[in-house]
């Protein structure tokens, strides 16, 4: 568990303002209660009042923090040091460690006087993202051992919740403790890159995709992530909602397709066309879904665009659409490549991946193996899909995800790269070279394709 | 009066898209996008006319409009 970055004591079940979130849960779940509560304080001071509401905090020995004196106001539970209390003057809130109010009987249930500038008094509660909740749902559901616990309640909820952060924290942090992240993170500090990169031999191509335009057809784009400042980005939109990706995915796929060659710190490397134009094509909402003919008109945009590689990690089940096969077909007639994931429901290849003129990309894990949700039948190549790290939306920055739809931008990265070889490197020939030079794997060409995607 | 559906039109590229579209319209597709890259029109029409659609000289295919659809974020099942 993460430790105290300020050296202070702090035994379980007590509470500073400054604590981190897991010191929080921790406590929280020392104390056993039902209530959310992370032990800290919100006190909410009477409009006008914010001044005198901390002049108050201080007269009662507080040691308190101003996010004024923080550059952009930006305080944060790790720079405040070992405050008492963090005054947000903007909102006319402070945020106040539960052994300080403890100390001075402050609570929910003290009284405030008339003319104190404060308003109200209220518990911190915990806030979850939508994800974490199913995260955290998910794994108190599967952690029903025999040891008598009843498997359900705030606790199993917060403890759920631990177990999710530790998992999202393995893919982000550098081993402090885990054992399995030791092994990967030695794994990425030699190589620096992502599992998924080094298979395909990305690490060492010389090419970098410069020049060439790549298309992912998704929910959009973080439109300022840092990772891609500097970086040429034509955005559209097929669904009447911003560009901005607010759901993640298109961010993922764009992350690997054409993340940087190094991004900041220690993260490894996890985008392959690190020079690549990149045309984000927002055909499906915030919430994942199309509607009308949002996806024909993202292909129609990108192919009017002369993107010499266009990645689309979406689909449908069912048979082969004509639409889709005709799009793939102006594709290959225009030097345009249509690459698409073959779909993640165990069962055969789903549209648009499914038509002749369109390149079908299984998923593999991290053993080389098919993933036990690829789809299969028409499937034309295979790339790395079970547990690829790549950029998310701010603030998480990145994310870890799983599926075709993380195969294919792999299979997309390559093919820029491999346009970059030459000008005639497009369509079918462009097709035909990624497929001659996959590494073959032991497995049906109805799981696989030629094989496992080689960068030139 | 039949529900009015979307469709996908494709074309044979038998006939110029233009023209085609023309006779689409003449005969009761309310059409949204010409897609002209992709040789591909949507729009709504009820299954009568559809089905009339299909019978036009360069006209390849009429489709019910596809479902497309990922989950939301961070969903456990994705495509």
């Amino acid at each position: 568990m993460a430790k105290n970055k300020n050296g202070s004591a702090n035994s379980a079940g007590n509470t500073n303002a400054s604590s981190s979130v897991d010191e929080l849960l921790l406590a929280a779940l020392e104390r056993g209660d039902d209530s959310f509560e992370t032990g800290r304080y919100l006190v909410t001071f009477k409009d006008g009042a914010g001044d005198q509401g901390l002049q108050s905090l201080g007269t009662q020995g507080m040691r308190v923090a101003d996010a004024r004196d923080f550059d952009g106001q930006a305080a944060t539970l790790e720079n405040i040091g070992d405050a008492d209390a963090v005054v947000f003057p903007e909102i006319g809130v402070a945020l106040i460690g539960g052994n300080a109010a403890q100390e001075r009987s402050m609570g929910a249930q003290m009284e405030i006087a008339s003319d104190s500038p404060i308003e109200i008094i209220e518990p911190e509660h915990f806030v979850f993202a939508e994800q974490f909740f199913r995260e955290a749902a998910y794994l108190s559901a599967t952690k029903t051992n025999g040891n008598g616990s009843n498997g359900g309640g705030v606790n199993e909820y917060l403890r759920g919740f631990l177990e999710a952060t530790d998992t999202i924290t393995k893919h982000l942090q550098h081993g402090k403790g885990y054992t399995e992240v030791d092994e990967l993170d030695e794994e990425t500090m030699v190589l620096g890159a992502t599992w998924g990169l080094n298979v395909c031999k990305v690490p060492p191509s010389l090419r970098s995709g410069l020049g060439i335009r790549v298309a992912v057809l998704d929910t959009g784009f973080n439109i300022g992530h840092p990772d891609f400042v500097g970086r040429p980005i034509i955005g559209a939109t097929f669904v009447g909602q911003p560009v901005q990706d607010l759901h993640s995915h298109g961010t993922h796929c764009i992350g690997t397709a054409c993340g940087p060659k190094s991004p900041a710190g220690t993260t490894p490397r996890y985008g392959i066309g690190y020079r690549s134009s990149i045309f984000a094509g927002k055909v499906l909402s915030n919430t994942g879904s199309s509607v009308g003919g949002s996806v024909l008109a993202g292909m129609n945009w990108a192919i009017a665009n002369r993107c010499p590689v266009i990645s689309m990690s979406l689909g449908g089940t069912g048979g082969v659409q004509a639409a889709y096969t005709a799009a793939g077909q102006a594709a290959l007639n225009n030097g345009c490549l249509i690459i698409a994931a073959a779909g993640n429901s165990s069962g055969p290849t789903g549209y648009p991946a499914n038509s002749p003129t369109i390149m079908s990309v299984a998923s593999l894990d991290m053993s080389l193996s098919p993933s036990s949700f690829s789809n299969f039948g028409k499937v034309d190549i295979a790339a790395p899909g079970r547990d690829v790290f790549s950029s998310a939306p701010m603030p998480r920055r990145y994310t870890t995800m799983s599926g075709t739809s993380m195969a294919t931008p792999h299979v997309a990265g390559c093919a820029a790269l491999w346009a970059e070889t030459s000008p005639n490197m497009r369509g079918l020939t462009l097709w035909r070279r990624l497929q001659a030079s996959a590494k073959r794997l032991p497995f049906s060409t109805a799981r696989v394709g030629a094989g496992l995607v080689q960068a030139p | 009066m039949a529900a009015k559906k979307r469709w996908t039109v494709t074309m044979s590229g038998e006939k110029p898209l233009s023209e085609v579209t023309k006779h689409l319209r003449e005969t009761g597709f309310d059409v949204d996008q010409v897609l002209d890259v992709i040789g591909c029109v949507t729009g709504t029409a009820n299954d009568d006319v559809a089905a009339r659609l299909r019978k036009l000289p360069g006209v390849a295919a009429v489709e019910a409009e596809p479902g497309i659809d990922i989950g939301p974020p961070d969903a456990p099942i994705t495509w």
